[in-house]
């Protein structure tokens, strides 16, 4: 693919992700709040449990250890399937408490600690930046692997780490744009999980791309080269490929995790408006 | 003359909404225990086609169970909050103190 035309489909989804975020910004200003309502919306932004990096991670994890890889999707399957138990208590007491963070909830549980306020969010700080990295490097990897290894023009001189302060810079200037310019004491962002709803139909599509031409056209190829080669494919490990402490204790992390990702706290609970949302949302989370 | 049958109950939409809760409560604790089974399976033998046919039927159990029981929910709630099941009243709810 040439590299221009690469980087022009990525400015016209970058601009079409504005859009629609200015969209749902100015209908919700409206007092138009009953877009987060839809029965697609905030279902479809809970996707945001998986990131860009999840394109490359779930995908090479699957590849690495089989099964093993549903456990990261298996323990927040439980956490939405027993929304009864956590996950309505924990919007009621955002709600009540008017928490707008982890870290606010966790002082709030404590008398609105301060000190304890600013430890959590120093320590969620600390665990999120390599993360964020990650996903700088996912998105940089899929420059380097999308384009065309021939043509050394301004692109392969600079390197990736060019698009890494890009999209670095396009993200800082999202997040100002529809999150911290818009002062809610509510902290509730209409237009950017807008956006995030329209990015997972996109996610979806992608990842089921990828198990398409891995199931069709990967496979077949794998299966040809083995022949041809005269060697053993390495079998796909199955649970019993699995430690059951590493097997449970995955699906428990997973399950904590979905809780206390900071981004996961802002759509599961500040960005949610309705507590009733949820018996509609139980059975809606997939493992994509 | 065959006798009119009464309701043995008679906040029936409160029993049934009870009932949806306590199935509510137990869901994920059940969900655990089933995709935590296939480790209970003997190692002998490949498997991985009878994992992955257990397990994702396992996940879309859960989820339609889930689906079914979030729906009586809703609409027990609907009603509830409509007065129409106020004869015996909602238990007191332990939200604030519960987590």
């Amino acid at each position: 693919m040439p590299f221009n035309i690469l980087v022009l489909a990525c400015i016209l989804y970058v601009a079409l992700l504005f859009l629609l975020a200015a969209w749902a910004e100015g209908k919700s200003a409206r007092g138009g709040a009953g877009i987060l309502r839809s029965p697609f919306i905030y279902p479809l932004s809970l996707s945001i449990y998986c990131t860009a990096w999840t394109f490359y991670g779930a995908v090479g994890y699957a590849a690495r250890s089989g099964l093993e890889f549903l456990t990261i999707y298996l323990g927040p399957t439980l956490v939405f399937v027993g929304w009864w138990w956590v996950l309505r208590k924990l919007v009621r007491i955002g709600r009540a408490q008017r928490v707008t963070s982890i870290a606010d909830l966790i002082s709030s549980r404590f008398g609105k600690s301060n000190l304890l306020g600013v430890l959590v969010t120093l320590i969620a700080v600390a665990a999120a930046t390599p993360y964020i990295a990650l996903q700088l490097q996912s998105v940089t990897q899929s420059f380097a692997g999308v384009r065309q290894p021939t043509p050394r023009r301004a692109w392969a001189l600079r390197g990736t780490d060019g698009a890494a302060v890009w999209v670095a810079g396009g993200l800082a200037l999202f997040t100002i744009l529809f999150g911290t310019r818009n002062l809610a004491s509510n902290e509730q962002h209409h237009g950017i999980v807008t956006a995030i709803a329209v990015e997972a139909v996109v996610k979806l599509v992608a990842l089921l791309a990828v198990g398409v031409f891995v199931c069709l056209g990967a496979w077949r190829a794998g299966q040809r080269l083995c022949a041809a080669t005269d060697c053993m494919p390495r079998p796909i490990g199955d649970v019993a490929t699995c430690s059951p402490a590493r097997w449970t204790g995955l699906i428990l992390v997973s399950a904590a995790a979905i809780l206390t990702l900071p981004r996961m706290f802002q759509v599961l609970v500040v960005e949610n408006s309705d507590e009733r949302i949820w018996p509609r949302q139980a059975g809606r989370f997939r493992p994509i | 003359m065959p006798q009119q049958r009464q309701p043995l109950f008679l906040a029936r939409a409160n029993y049934r909404k009870r009932r949806l809760r306590d199935g509510a409560r137990i869901l994920p604790v059940f969900g655990a225990m089933l995709l935590c089974w296939p480790l209970l399976w003997p190692a002998t033998a490949p498997q991985i086609v009878a994992h992955w046919l257990f397990l994702f039927g396992a996940w879309a159990g859960l989820i339609a169970v889930a689906a079914v029981l979030s729906r009586g929910l809703a609409d027990a709630e609907n009603s509830a909050h409509g007065g129409q099941d106020s004869l015996a009243g909602s238990p007191p709810d332990d939200a604030m103190h519960g987590l």
